[in-house]
């Protein structure tokens, strides 16, 4: 794999439904070890293009994850190539342990998981959840029961979800909405630590203070459309960015 | 030509049966979001009152009846009747469907089936098994009409022309008047309805009343022609629902149109069928195949746009316990069991056996159901499908004993796989309204079927191993030991591999699966192989059970493999508890021929106070503690020990009102 093919490279995605076009080809890279934020203004079509680009909504274009081209394999496939993803609504299995919802993806059933189950020993999978769990900062409840986390912390336990079974690329969809602004500066530093092992992250969240403190790299989508991309601090003196979502200057950011 | 016309005009007595069954089901679906599987026994009280009215001048009443000194004549006879079907329809739904009416897709189902099993065990209780002869309803005064060769009564027209207006009348209540647009607005948002000034338990009543009077009529009408059979009269229900997925669970005149064009098509069918080109080995039960392929074909056709609210909200089961060995509490269950065996004899050692076995085609429900989320009512056909394939080619292949059984489930395995396609594109009520569909078409068309399963059965030798016979009956013993045990040696090892899959990491895909499809994908779970793997290993525990029930028999006879005993299985396992194995051994001790049901026919000698009993309690299950009586007796013994343990200081405190927490969150969802 060349240096160039190396993490996310979606290119020209479209999504439509029915008459409406959610994502206008919009093209995104995200390099091993960058942070990347996604931003723009409710119903500018972000949720919509991390959909299309993990294969849960029908689209036009291409995906090429480290130098593979992932373009019309199934969801479940793009996610053992690599391509992890939360969901805005945290979408546990909330009759599950969290560490049951971790095990989901760190062990996804194959040809020969029937023959396994039944007659091999179980292999001892604690270590690998408890450092998964770390990451985010659960460690030490993995017995707690989904259903009964808080939504913030519901999150917390889908990027861990995320990341068990390998990823090589997250898509965070607003991961740190339900956390108060102590825990998503926390948040922040957290991806740091989950970049420097070599995962790229792609983030979309509200909270542009979060954002700005912790992308390398933001991109903004307003209507289906990219309308700018670049460092933080660009994005802040963009007057398109500004008109189009902030309203106004953006004083201060990250203080 | 005019023979085929001759036959589609035979045929539309039992068409307006279907359409009128047809538009009944809708005006229930949109009211209240259930689909009713009773639909065909609540429309077949009201013509059984009729019928009794007029042969023996008794009124039968759901308990209790009432003696006319004569004949009280047609008008009379007929008010009371439909007054009879506005009482059943009434009960049924403020007895069962009012109570479920927020509660998970699954309890729905159950409850509709409950009461399909209660009122069709009631009927046989109250008006016997044997098909009653029903006099006319419209008097047969007129000539027949001859049209270019075709033979018309006047009736068939005038029931035709019944049901059309009545389908109708139904059409304008529901498009025209307020209350039937209330209706239909109360079904989706009922809060709404409430803000409007309706009642929508009041409105899905009088909805409910309606679909009854509709389908009570028509059976009036068809019932001379066909007489009256608790079994048929039931199932009839079948079709119907083949019906309304055509009708796209919303349209009253496609309903009305395609069901009476389905009973013409039957009936031209049924012709057919005695042709001399037609292959003698597929005679038998085609009219019971064509709702399946018209079910499967409409689902092809617009298989997502069918209206599916249960598809929103995410499949809420009782919660599971992951379950684990241990050899100690394993090895004494054992022990105990095979003692008891031993201890036993004659009834009481076949019901104890028999219970056995049918744990196994418990657990089979556990997997698809509790496990996989999926709603199968086709399970027992599987099991039909290996004893079959043992009883028609195992013996003759000479596979020895053990193989044997695992290679007729595997041909279990693969219906299993068939019917599991439809599975990959639906779910909830209507894969159950598939399911049922598939498994009456198996048992028509194979079991059914005399020039494949002989009327006196096919005969299944005694399975031998090292020369051991294992065989049930030896010379006056018709229940030996050595059979008891091998089934408990089968039924054990099912039970550790049920527990060893349910623990790993299929077991868990299982459960993110039936949580949350779209989560379950994002976790790299594929969703499509897991639910035919899921399918194909609740056949292979189904198909086992068929083998051994065979066994248990000495020969395959279809009565031990319909679909009534099917839903009694799931009924069983239901009320067991879905999700646990040993939910599965409760189910087996309730099951048809179990323990419970030897206790009870031990004392009362009648098999079809077993099926009411069972189907009431059902109703109960349902509404009240969706996790069955293992969950139950679980969560009570955690809740008293966690209350012992409060007495000691500390820690466990917390796991106490974690339990109280549980138990609550429990009976949230089962309200």
């Amino acid at each position: 794999m060349s240096e160039s093919q190396a993490g996310l490279h979606a290119h020209g995605i479209t999504v439509r439904y029915g008459g409406v076009t959610a994502v206008e080809h919009v093209s995104i890279s995200v390099l091993p070890g960058q942070i990347v934020g996604l931003i723009g203004p409710n119903g500018a079509g972000k949720t919509s293009f991390v959909d299309a680009i993990t294969g849960f909504a029908q689209a036009e274009g291409s995906v090429v994850l480290d130098g593979r081209d992932l373009t019309g394999l199934k969801p479940h496939q793009r996610r053992s190539a690599g391509l992890a993803r939360t969901w805005q609504a945290g979408e546990l299995f909330s009759t599950m342990t969290i560490e049951e919802n971790v095990l989901t993806s760190a062990a996804p059933p194959g040809a020969a998981t029937l023959f396994r189950d039944i007659f091999l020993r179980r292999p001892d999978r604690r270590a690998t959840v408890d450092g998964h769990l770390d990451v985010v900062g659960l460690s030490g409840r993995a017995e707690v029961s989904a259903g009964s986390l808080t939504l913030g912390q519901q999150k917390l336990v889908g990027v861990a979800r995320a990341l068990a079974g390998g990823a090589s690329i997250l898509l965070l969809d607003e991961p740190a909405a339900g956390l108060d602004s102590n825990e998503s500066l926390e948040f922040a530093d957290r991806m740091r630590r989950i970049t420097d092992h070599g995962a790229g992250i792609l983030i979309i969240d509200h909270d542009v203070d979060l954002m700005i403190k912790a992308c390398d790299l933001i991109y903004v989508l307003e209507f289906g459309k990219l309308i700018f991309q670049g460092t933080p601090s660009e994005m802040r003196s963009d007057q398109r960015v500004i008109a189009a979502y902030l309203g106004s200057p953006i004083e201060g950011g990250a203080a | 030509m005019s023979t085929y016309l001759q036959f589609a005009v035979f045929g539309l007595s039992l068409g307006v049966l279907y359409a009128a069954l047809a538009n009944g089901l809708i005006m229930v679906y949109r009211a209240t979001g259930i689909i009713n599987f009773a639909m065909g026994a609540m429309a077949m009280w009201g013509g059984y009152v009729y019928a009794f009215l007029r042969k023996e001048s008794v009124l039968y009443l759901p308990v209790g009846q009432v003696y006319f000194p004569d004949d009280p004549g047609f008008w009379l006879s007929l008010i009371l009747a439909l007054a009879s079907s506005v009482l059943v329809s009434a009960l049924v739904y403020f007895l069962a469907f009012r109570p479920v009416r927020q509660a998970p897709v699954l309890a729905q189902v159950v409850v509709s089936i409950a009461v399909m099993l209660t009122l069709q065990a009631l009927a046989l209780i109250r008006f016997g098994g044997d098909t009653v002869r029903v006099d006319r309803f419209l008097a047969a005064d007129a000539d027949a009409w001859k049209i270019g060769g075709v033979t018309i009564e006047p009736q068939t027209v005038w029931f035709t022309v019944i049901v059309v207006v009545l389908s109708a009348l139904l059409w304008a209540y529901l498009r025209f008047t307020r209350q039937g647009m209330a209706t239909r607005a109360a079904a989706s948002n009922e809060r709404a309805a409430i803000l409007m000034g309706y009642s929508p338990s009041r409105l899905a009543a009088i909805a409910m009343i309606l679909a009854g009077l509709i389908a009570t009529v028509a059976v009036l009408l068809t019932a001379p022609t066909t007489g009256l059979n608790p079994v048929s009269y039931t199932l009839y229900v079948v079709p119907a629902l083949a019906v309304m997925l055509v009708a796209k669970m919303s349209s009253i005149g496609v309903a009305t149109g395609f069901g009476i064009a389905l009973g013409a098509f039957q009936s031209i069918l049924a012709y057919l069928v005695t042709q001399s080109w037609w292959p003698e080995w597929a005679a038998s039960g085609v009219d019971q195949v064509v709702p399946l392929m018209i079910v499967m074909i409409a689902l092809l056709a617009f298989g997502n746009k069918l209206p599916a609210r249960g598809s929103l909200q995410t499949m809420r089961l009782p919660d599971v316990d992951i379950p684990r060995i241990r050899p100690v509490s394993a090895t004494v269950v054992f022990v105990v069991a095979a003692a008891l065996l031993a201890l036993s004899q004659d009834e009481w050692r076949f019901g104890l056996t028999t219970s056995l076995i049918m744990t196994v085609l418990a657990l089979s429900y556990v997997i698809v159901t509790g496990y996989l989320g999926q709603i199968s009512l086709v399970q027992v056909a599987f099991a039909g499908t290996s004893g079959f394939v043992l009883s028609k080619f195992g013996q003759d292949v000479g596979i020895p004993f053990p193989i044997v059984v695992v290679v007729c489930a595997l041909t279990a395995v693969v219906v299993g796989l068939v019917v599991a396609l439809p599975a990959l594109r639906i779910r909830g009520a209507q894969l159950a309204i598939v399911t049922l569909t598939a498994a009456l078409a198996i048992e028509r068309f194979v079991f059914n079927n005399y020039s494949l399963t002989p009327a006196e059965g096919n005969n299944i030798g005694a399975p031998q191993l090292f020369g051991l016979d294992f065989g049930i009956r030896q010379g006056p013993d018709v229940s030996r030991l050595a059979f008891s045990w091998m089934v408990l040696v089968v039924v054990a090892v099912m039970v550790l591999v049920f527990v060893r899959v349910a623990s790993g990491d299929l077991g868990r895909a299982f459960l993110a699966v039936r949580a949350n499809e779209r989560a379950a994908a994002s976790a790299g779970i594929d969703v499509r192989m897991t639910k035919m793997t899921g399918f194909a290993l609740s056949a292979f525990f189904a198909g086992v059970a068929g083998c051994l029930i065979g066994y248990s028999h000495g020969q395959l006879s279809a009565s031990s493999f319909t679909v009534f005993v099917g839903l009694q299985i799931l009924a069983v396992a239901y009320l067991g508890g879905i999700t646990s194995w040993g939910g599965a051994v409760v189910a087996g001790m309730l099951a048809p021929l179990g323990l419970v049901h030897t206790v009870i026919d031990h004392f009362w000698t009648t098999g079809n106070t077993y099926a009411l009993v069972a189907g009431l309690l059902l109703i109960l299950t349902a509404i009240l503690n969706p996790s069955g009586i293992a969950g139950a007796t679980k969560h009570q013994i955690a809740f008293v020990r966690a209350h012992r343990g409060r007495r000691q200081p500390g820690a466990v405190a917390e796991t106490a009102a974690e339990i109280d927490a549980n138990a609550n969150r429990e009976r949230t969802t089962s309200v």
